[in-house]
């Protein structure tokens, strides 16, 4: 039995039919709109990245006797290899860092008291500047010789790394040319048409700088996120847990985590979103990189339709990228809604 | 009245909570310089002449300072700033509008699709978006809204509905159904249970909703410099871009301008965060 | 079969009736109404040098209104992107930039272009424009732009300082040896001989291009862009192995510096040469107050009668409303005083071999010399030559790759490759 307001109510079993189908049409409009200006769009770019010779004022739809050319083309191109493989990268190792570094960051600031809104403010800042202007800054900050190094070498760390060890405590940040981990001839061998491969298949130490630098930017939207969350659990859960026994840590493991699941889940997809279109920032920080340690998709569709005036190919690789997504991204949308529908 | 192991508990919790929380003010103090720091790089580099707003002088104060760069920004950017403002507060109102509606259909009602219609939309907008750039255009032409703030309002509404809906409807998850169903027992109708319920307490979705599309939408710059052509009525962002020439660039004007930009989305988090309050949904699940 | 035919009249009526509004228009009638010029000059000299066109078409044709439609970014990318969208929907502006060779080429193909061969004719333009660069703007025997000043890609930017510390003097054509030479003086007194910017990849992609039209010369370095020589020939190879060397004298940072930054490093005397097209000149002069000759000097790998040409043209959109306009702007660009006057803010030398440069800096009087009797050639980073777009993005591409791996084969390889695909 569930009280809500002082007044009681027995739980209703009934489902009301009609409520539902009304509920669809209502979602209808929203559907509608936003298919046309996704699947209608995408179609039509499925048609360009098979069509020969499309050009802007000269849309010819015609193709040529392979179409498939373009994206057979596309998978040996090692720009896209090394894009795909920093794609993934990037994508996970933002995640990570964000939505936990968040996450905490969030719980710690719920806690305070009158310092509340002078931290919130502070972290979600740099969600307010333009891509691009972050992407200019943190590559000055990253300067090998000018940046964040000059901290290593005034607090004595470097001196101490030197000490210990013997070398130049330097890192090249954006101009590491270096891959960690190369697992290539592992895909190779898993891969259908892994003998195509042409770059190092591992984590480019260039990215990093850059995973930071998207970091310090989204932190704060993560954490507004879970902030949300938490301000959202009643205060009366919290009171009861603390009556059962359960203080701090566990009230957090068995209460808060459980009921902030789905904040997660969405600033997950969040942030996966942002993470797999990001362009703005990439090209402004380092371009795409020695040996394309740092080029991302959305550059390369970009330098393809514009710049080298390759429609189809840039086209090709926007629809290689979404049926990535499709294959990654739904299954794990399905169980996510499944698991917290009907609660 | 609270009673003596209601109190007990309670000064427990708060001793163990007084030294966690401790800590937790430290951690979070180390942690604000590091967001600062960019901020100090850029406002170092705003207040300098062109020679000296560079990579290799970056740490030190302005020598000579110079309120040059702020200026030649400020007259730049000003006159689009109103262009974004007449765009991005309706479309922030409607995509939100709308994604809080979606959100509580989508959470509170099982019909037979909501799943399939549900990931359909959200998925399709993972597309790089200069690849549909083109047939977007020529839709906009063909509703005769190219070139118009409108259109550019319905692109920005449009392609915000698909994020907006999931925070929405991830966020009334928690929302218990009884309520929902309370009302209909009521004889309140979808809308009228979605205002008088569902709403009040939407009050922290909306926040991060307002945070998120504010953000993107006034920082967008591909759909503002397409849609629009006409200089005078793009949005700021723009203007903010050309501030760094083609060929020539000074820094000192762009740094300039990017902390000028950011200022209404900087005020808009303030404005948003006070409704960061405990206890909205307080007294309403016993 | 009619309806074709009628096509076919009415093109043929239009070509002639537009012809013959080009042609005999009254050379000091005014244009009237609106024109909107689409660049990607949007700020500091580039913007500056664009005003003095627009000043001067204004001027000119008092009842009419300019609006200065431009976009910056990505090199010139950006404003394409716009243009593409612009072009699809039928929305194209009366004056747009573009550069001459593959990219103008394009737009013919498109054909959303005026045919200005009359203007050419009627205003004697084709004497006193170098033919190559005429060559470069035509297709099919009509030429489809003006260009507003040329810059030369391949000028090498040598700081007075650092080369007297190191005790070495470069100056007019230098080859590899003298260079290595000087480099490896330049070292032992802990200066950097070369300053790169190469964040955005243009920058090395110009190095690269330079020592291959040193070692190859003006007619191999044309022979390699129309295919008729393969990119593995020696010299091709001899430049490669030289970049690759040079990419051990460069700064360390240069992947986190723009050509900007190059630049501000060579002003400093941190580093020795700069090779870089010669918008630096203003740069330096402007932004760093350096003088030329005193602070810096320039010179030329291999022949300095040499000149990579890069050029900024504009062209006349044909579906645009006021043809009469964009005519009345593309003689605005072209009237020597206007040369005059852009090319001073711009740096570039004018395109017209008789205006007077006698009041240029002296840096530009001499490229303007170099480009009025020198050797031409189209500059492939910057999208000048007669190729295909995507054969530069191939270059660039393959340069980036080269920097990484330092495979000359994968390097000579890829762009036989491309030359041949496009």
């Amino acid at each position: 039995m569930s009280q809500v307001r002082g007044k009681s109510y027995p739980p209703v079993k009934r489902k009301k039919r009609g409520g539902d189908t009304k509920a669809a049409l209502l979602l209808l409009p929203s559907f509608l709109i936003v298919s046309v200006f996704v699947y209608v769009f995408i179609t039509y770019t499925i048609g360009v990245s098979l069509a020969e010779n499309w050009m802007p004022a000269k849309p010819s739809m015609a193709q040529g006797p392979d179409p498939f050319a373009t994206y057979k083309n596309l998978f040996e191109n090692p720009r896209f290899q090394s894009d795909l493989r920093n794609s993934f990268i990037f994508t996970v190792l933002f995640l990570l860092l964000t939505v936990i570094a968040g996450f905490f960051i969030a719980l710690a600031v719920h806690n305070m008291g009158r310092t509340k809104g002078f931290f919130r403010g502070v972290f979600l800042l740099p969600y307010a500047l333009s891509f691009i202007v972050t992407g200019v800054v943190w590559r000055w900050l990253f300067n090998p010789d000018s940046g964040v190094n000059l901290f290593l070498k005034y607090s004595g760390v470097a001196s101490a790394y030197k000490s210990i060890t013997g070398e130049e405590l330097r890192p090249e940040w954006l101009t590491s040319a270096t891959t960690v981990g190369d697992i290539s001839a592992l895909l190779e061998k898993i891969i259908p048409g892994g003998q195509y491969i042409q770059v190092e298949m591992g984590i480019p130490l260039a990215l990093i700088p850059v995973v930071i630098a998207t970091s310090w930017q989204l932190l704060g939207f993560a954490m507004a996120m879970f902030l949300a969350g938490l301000v959202s659990i009643p205060e009366e859960l919290r009171e009861a847990s603390m009556m059962d026994g359960a203080t701090g840590s566990r009230y957090y493991r068995s209460i808060a985590v459980p009921m902030l699941a789905p904040i997660a889940i969405t600033t997950l997809v969040i942030l996966t979103h942002v993470a797999l279109k990001i362009f703005d920032l990439i090209y402004a920080m380092s371009g795409s990189g020695i040996g394309f340690a740092t080029d991302m998709p959305g550059i390369f569709v970009y330098e393809s339709m514009y710049k080298a005036l390759k429609y189809n190919t840039g086209a090709a690789a926007s629809i290689v990228m979404l049926i990535i997504v499709c294959i990654v991204v739904v299954p794990y949308l399905i169980h996510s809604n499944r698991e917290t529908n009907g609660r | 009245m609270e009673t003596r192991t209601k109190k007990m508990y309670k000064n427990a919790h708060a001793r163990h909570g007084k030294n966690s929380r401790r800590v937790q003010f430290i951690i979070l103090c180390l942690l604000v310089p590091f967001f600062v720091m960019p901020f100090y790089v850029m406002i170092m580099a705003a207040l300098k002449t062109p020679q000296y707003a560079d990579v290799t002088t970056m740490w030190l104060p302005p020598s000579p300072f110079s309120l040059d760069g702020l200026q030649e920004a400020w007259g730049k950017l000003s006159p689009n700033l109103m262009n974004s403002f007449t765009m991005v507060v309706p479309a922030v109102i409607i995509s939100s509008a709308i994604g809080s509606f979606n959100g509580y259909l989508l959470s509170k009602f099982t019909f037979r699709f909501s799943s399939v219609m549900f990931t359909m939309m959200l998925v399709g907008m993972f597309i790089p978006y200069q690849s549909i750039l083109i047939p977007l255009v020529k839709f906009l032409q063909l509703v005769n809204l190219y070139g118009t703030t409108p259109g550019l309002i319905l692109v920005h509404v449009v392609y915000g509905i698909p994020i907006t809906t999931l925070i929405f409807r991830n966020f009334y998850v928690s929302i218990p159904k009884e309520m929902v169903e309370a009302a209909a027992i009521d004889g309140a109708g979808i809308l009228r249970t979605f205002f008088s319920v569902i709403v009040p307490v939407s009050i922290p979705g909306f926040v991060v909703a307002g945070i998120f599309q504010f953000t993107n939408i006034w920082n967008d710059f591909l759909f503002g410099v397409i849609t629009i052509s006409d200089p005078t009525k793009q949005p700021v962002t723009i203007a903010l871009n050309n501030l760094s020439g083609t060929q020539t660039v000074n820094w000192n004007v762009l740094m300039a301008g990017a902390l000028i930009a950011a200022i209404p989305t900087a005020v808009a988090y303030l404005a948003l965060g006070r409704f960061f309050i405990q206890g909205l949904t307080a007294g309403s699940v016993k | 079969m009619f309806k074709a035919k009628t096509k076919v009249s009415v093109a043929a009526f239009t070509a002639v009736a537009l012809a013959f509004a080009v042609g005999t228009a009254p050379a000091n009638a005014a244009a009237t109404g609106e024109i909107e010029v689409f660049s990607w000059w949007t700020s500091g000299s580039e913007d500056a040098a664009l005003q003095a066109i627009i000043s001067a078409a204004q001027a000119a044709n008092p009842d009419l209104k300019i609006t200065n439609a431009a976009v910056a970014g990505g090199a010139g990318t950006n404003a394409k992107q716009v243009l593409a969208t612009r072009l699809a929907g039928g929305d194209a502006p009366e004056i747009w930039q573009t550069h001459p060779g593959g990219e103008l080429q394009n737009y013919v193909e498109q054909d959303v272009l005026t045919d200005m061969t009359a203007v050419y004719e009627s205003e004697g333009w084709n004497k006193v424009v170098p033919k190559e660069l005429v060559a470069s703007m035509t297709f099919n025997k009509k030429t489809y732009s003006v260009l507003t000043g040329v810059h030369r890609a391949n000028t090498m930017w040598v700081s007075s300082a650092a080369q007297k510390k190191a005790g070495v003097s470069l100056s007019g054509s230098i080859n590899w040896s003298t260079f290595k030479a000087a480099a490896l003086k330049m070292k032992a007194k802990g200066i950097d001989p070369i300053c790169l910017g190469d964040k955005d990849i243009w920058t090395a992609a110009q190095l690269l291009e330079a020592l291959i039209v040193a070692e190859e010369g003006a007619s191999g370095w044309n022979a390699l862009l129309d295919g008729s020589k393969s990119w593995g020939s020696a010299g091709v190879k001899r430049a490669v192995k030289n970049f690759n060397e040079a990419m051990t004298w460069t700064n360390a940072d240069h992947k986190a510096l723009d050509w900007t930054g190059a630049v501000a490093a060579l002003a400093k005397g941190t580093c020795g040469v700069n090779v870089m097209g010669d918008w630096a000149y203003g740069e330096l002069l402007v932004k760093h107050n350096k003088v030329d000759g005193k602070d810096f000097t320039y010179a030329t790998f291999g022949d300095a009668n040499t000149f990579v040409t890069v050029g900024d043209s504009f062209v006349i959109g044909k579906t645009a409303k006021n043809q009469a306009g964009g005519v009345a702007f593309a003689k605005a660009i072209m009237d020597p005083k206007v040369q005059l006057a852009f090319n001073k803010l711009k740096g570039s030398a004018p395109v017209r071999s008789d205006v007077s440069t006698k009041t240029l800096g002296k840096y530009q009087q001499g490229a303007a010399k170099v480009l009025a009797n020198g050797k031409r050639v189209p500059s492939l980073v910057h999208g000048q030559a007669n190729v295909a777009a995507a054969v530069g993005q191939a270059y660039a591409d393959s340069v980036t790759l080269l920097q990484a791996n330092k495979s000359v084969e994968k390097f000579t390889k890829a762009m036989d490759a491309a030359i041949a695909a496009n």
